[in-house]
C-alpha cells in the first residue's frame, strides 16, 4: 500500500495548496474586475512564450474586442506581411515547411460598442490593426485568456500532447478540460 | 492546482478503484487500459510525473516522482505559488524527441496488440505478444509488470503488492535469459 499512501499524502499535500490558491484567486478576481473597469489601452498585453510582445502603436479596444498592431504580432509569431499592389488586404504567410498564406481584408473598425468579432484587418491612423485571433488561428496558435487585458499565445510545439482517459466511472475526460489551472499527472500502476 | 492521477493497467477499472479508494482520494483517476497514455508520451515505467501549466502548456516531464521526497514537494510547492517559477521551467523546457512521436517500433506494436486480445479474453494470445514486446524492449518496465500481473494476480491483487515476490521472479528470469544466451 505505499503508493496508497504516498497517494493519500500527495493528495493532503495538494488539498492544502488548493486551499491556498483558491484565496489567491479570489483576491486576483477582484484586482482584475477593478482594472477592468479603469482599463486603458497600455494595460493589454500579449506574451509568446513568456516574452511580452512590444508595440510601438498601443493597443486598441473597440466594441470589447482588443486589436492589436499587426506586422509586430506576426514578426514575433514568424509570420511575414505582404500587402499586394491593387488589392486592399494584407497578406499573412508562413507557417514553416508547409507555408502558408492567409489573405485579410481591410475592413472599416467595428463600431465603438458593436458586438461581434472582425474578420479583417483595420486602418487606425496608418497602422494596420487586427484582432489577435484572426493572426493566430489559421497558423496553429493557440490563445490562452489570462484575464481580460492579458493573452497568452501559444505555440502548438509548447502544448502538452493532447489525450482523451476514461474516468473510473467510464467517463471520457479530455487533458484540455483541465486547462485555467496548472495540473499535475501522477502516473502509476497497481501492479 | 488539479491533481490527476493516470493509472497504466491493462486489466482496467476493477483493478485501480480499490488503489484510488484506499488513497481516500479526491482527486480524478483516470484509467489508462490500451497504452493511451503510455504510448504518447512514450513511458517505459512509472512512478512518473508530468507538469502542465494553466494554459495547457508542457512545462516539465514525464519526470521520475517520489511523492515522499521533500525535494519533489518543495518544487511543486513553488510551481503552484510562483509565477515566475512556471515561466523558468517553461524557458528550460528542451524539445522530448520521444514524445509525440508517430513511429510506432515492433515492441510498441505488439504491447498495443496483446492489449487488444486481453480485452478480448484472449490471455494466452496476449502473454505471447507481450513476451515478444519485451524481448524487444528489455528496459520496458511497464510491459514487464503488466505480464506479471496478469499472470500471478495473487502476487498483486490479494492484499499487499509483494515486492519480495518481485525481486526474486527477476533473478529467476535473469537466469533463464543467461541459460538462454550461453546454450
Amino acid at each position: 500500500m505505499i503508493l496508497a499512501i504516498s497517494v493519500r499524502r500527495l493528495g493532503v499535500i495538494v488539498g492544502s495548496i488548493m486551499l491556498a490558491t483558491t484565496l489567491f484567486c479570489a483576491v486576483d478576481l477582484r484586482v482584475g474586475l477593478a482594472e477592468e473597469e479603469n482599463m486603458s489601452r497600455d494595460d493589454f498585453q500579449i506574451t509568446i512564450d513568456a516574452q511580452r510582445v512590444a508595440f510601438a502603436a498601443p493597443p486598441v479596444l473597440r466594441g470589447g474586442k482588443w486589436f492589436v498592431p499587426l506586422e509586430p504580432f506576426a514578426k514575433q509569431l514568424g509570420l511575414k506581411v505582404e500587402y499586394p499592389e491593387g488589392a486592399k488586404m494584407a497578406v499573412l504567410c508562413g507557417g514553416g515547411a508547409s507555408e502558408l498564406c492567409v489573405p485579410l481584408e481591410f475592413q472599416d473598425i467595428v463600431p465603438k460598442a458593436s458586438v461581434g468579432s472582425h474578420k479583417g484587418v483595420v486602418d487606425i491612423d496608418g497602422v494596420t490593426y487586427v484582432q489577435p485571433v484572426r493572426v493566430t488561428e489559421p497558423f496553429g496558435f493557440e490563445i490562452y485568456e489570462v484575464s481580460a487585458n492579458r493573452l497568452e499565445v501559444i505555440q502548438p510545439m509548447h502544448l502538452a500532447p493532447e489525450f482523451t482517459l476514461p474516468d473510473l466511472e467510464g467517463t471520457p475526460r479530455r487533458l484540455r478540460d483541465f486547462r485555467g489551472e496548472k495540473t499535475l499527472l501522477y502516473v502509476w500502476g497497481s501492479w | 492546482m488539479n491533481l490527476v492521477s493516470i493509472a497504466l493497467d491493462a486489466q482496467g477499472a476493477s483493478v485501480v478503484r480499490p488503489w484510488h479508494d484506499a488513497a481516500d482520494a479526491d482527486f480524478v483517476t483516470l484509467v489508462d487500459s490500451q497504452n493511451t497514455f503510455g504510448a504518447r508520451y512514450d513511458l517505459k515505467a512509472i512512478p512518473y510525473g508530468v507538469m502542465i501549466d494553466a494554459a495547457g502548456r508542457l512545462v516539465k516531464g514525464p519526470f521520475n516522482i517520489n511523492v515522499a521526497d521533500q525535494k519533489t514537494l518543495a518544487m511543486l510547492e513553488k510551481w503552484v505559488s510562483d509565477p515566475d517559477y512556471n515561466v523558468k521551467l517553461l524557458r528550460d523546457m528542451e524539445p522530448l524527441d520521444g514524445l509525440n512521436a508517430q513511429v510506432t517500433t515492433e515492441a510498441a506494436a505488439r504491447f498495443q496488440l496483446g492489449l487488444v486480445l486481453l480485452e478480448v479474453g484472449k490471455k494466452e494470445e496476449a502473454m505471447a505478444e507481450w513476451r515478444k514486446a519485451l524481448a524487444l524492449d528489455p528496459q520496458n518496465w511497464i510491459i514487464h509488470k503488466q505480464i506479471w500481473a496478469v499472470e500471478h494476480p495473487d502476487k498483486f491483487y490479494d492484499g499487499d503488492v509483494d515486492y519480495g515476490w518481485q525481486k526474486i521472479q527477476l533473478e529467476v528470469e535473469k537466469g533463464k535469459l543467461y541459460e538462454r544466451t550461453s546454450d
